[in-house]
């Protein structure tokens, strides 16, 4: 995004050729890790799922410092706070939904049987359009 | 004489402006990607949301083809890095190395597509479609939000590239060509997020 500056090829050319060729070069072997690491199952399943969220970080910081130019100078002052506003809002928006439902679905959805003593509505609900096909499932075994 | 004068004041001054608005137009482009980062994160959510309701469909681990998926990837990777020999393209003011790198983004995006619109149609010909599963439905939902985004790119890339032959790098095309490199080179963030939480959570 450095947008002011068109560098008239030469040294400044030079550069910024090598700069996206680190950032390809970094992502490439960050993109390699992670489909190496759950290919061939070298890790437990939560230490794959540890390492490739590290390694995505680490490639999204990649890709916005040498293809996007993301940095602390002056000039990009408030492209970062942006990045940054935006980087507080989801978090807030994914870990916020997937608490949220995840709790939900532990307190609705995996109950043990016991539970249904307590009487929560909802199962109470759901069991009673069951009863009268039992009920006639058992008239017709009795017949 | 004075209109010389004139024109060696009023040309700093009518650079810098148009510099500026140049400037501008990239902030207000970058508002819009991270507008647009929290659209996709909302997707995230969901799809993680749903990732383990198979409703005795297909799971992840049954669909999901890691070397494909890392083929795509690769793809969308160097077609980053050509969009960024373009930029520098740009920068040099050859409009030559311009729309030839622009050339090979496109037809390096158009194989990202084209391999995922097979995998797509593969999907729903096995009966994995998007009404099989709140699994599937997020899945869907997320990864063609994203190829559409890819498609709408190309479309661009395609605009771009008849322009650079029509006006040449003028100052408005190359401040749309500098959008354009901002709006792909995001689109590769956002398939880090994809193939890390769909792809390969999904086959671990």
């Amino acid at each position: 995004m450095k947008q002011g500056a068109p560098d008239a090829g030469g040294e400044a050319g030079r550069s910024g050729l090598a700069r996206y060729l680190t950032g390809f070069t970094l992502a490439v072997v960050l993109t390699v890790i992670p489909f190496a690491l759950v290919i061939d199952r070298m890790l437990a399943p939560a230490a794959t799922l540890a390492a490739i969220l590290a390694a995505a970080l680490a490639q999204i910081l990649v890709h916005l410092r040498y293809f996007l130019h993301l940095d602390r100078s002056a000039a990009e002052r408030w492209n970062l706070a942006a990045v940054l506003f935006t980087a507080a809002i989801v978090t807030v928006l994914t870990s916020g939904a997937i608490w949220i439902m995840f709790n939900l679905h532990a307190r609705t959805m995996e109950r043990p049987a016991t539970a249904m003593m307590a009487g929560s509505p909802k199962r109470a609900m759901r069991t009673t359009p069951a009863r009268p096909a039992q009920d006639a499932a058992a008239a017709l075994r009795r017949a | 004489m004075s209109v010389e004068v004139a024109r060696h004041f009023a040309t700093p001054l009518e650079e810098r402006a148009r510099s500026d608005a140049v400037a501008n137009a990239a902030y207000g482009f970058w508002i819009y990607i991270m507008s647009d980062c929290v659209l996709f994160a909302a997707l995230f959510a969901t799809f993680i949301v749903l990732s383990r309701n198979y409703a005795g469909g297909p799971t992840g681990k049954n669909l999901i083809d890691l070397p494909y998926t890392f083929a795509e990837t690769m793809l969308l990777l160097c077609s980053s890095l050509s969009c960024g020999l373009a930029t520098l393209g740009v920068n040099r003011h050859s409009a030559r190395q311009a729309a030839l790198w622009l050339i090979v983004t496109f037809l390096l995006g158009l194989g990202f597509i084209g391999m995922e619109v097979n995998e797509f149609r593969h999907m729903v010909l096995i009966g994995a479609d998007p009404e099989r599963s709140g699994f599937l439905s997020g899945f869907f939902t997320l990864v063609a939000t994203h190829g559409a985004h890819v498609g709408a790119g190309l479309i661009w890339m395609a605009v771009m590239l008849a322009q650079i032959a029509a006006k040449g790098l003028t100052v408005r095309v190359r401040s749309r060509l500098l959008r354009l490199g901002m709006f792909w080179h995001f689109l590769d963030i956002i398939w880090v997020g994809v193939f890390t939480l769909v792809y390969l959570r999904g086959a671990i």
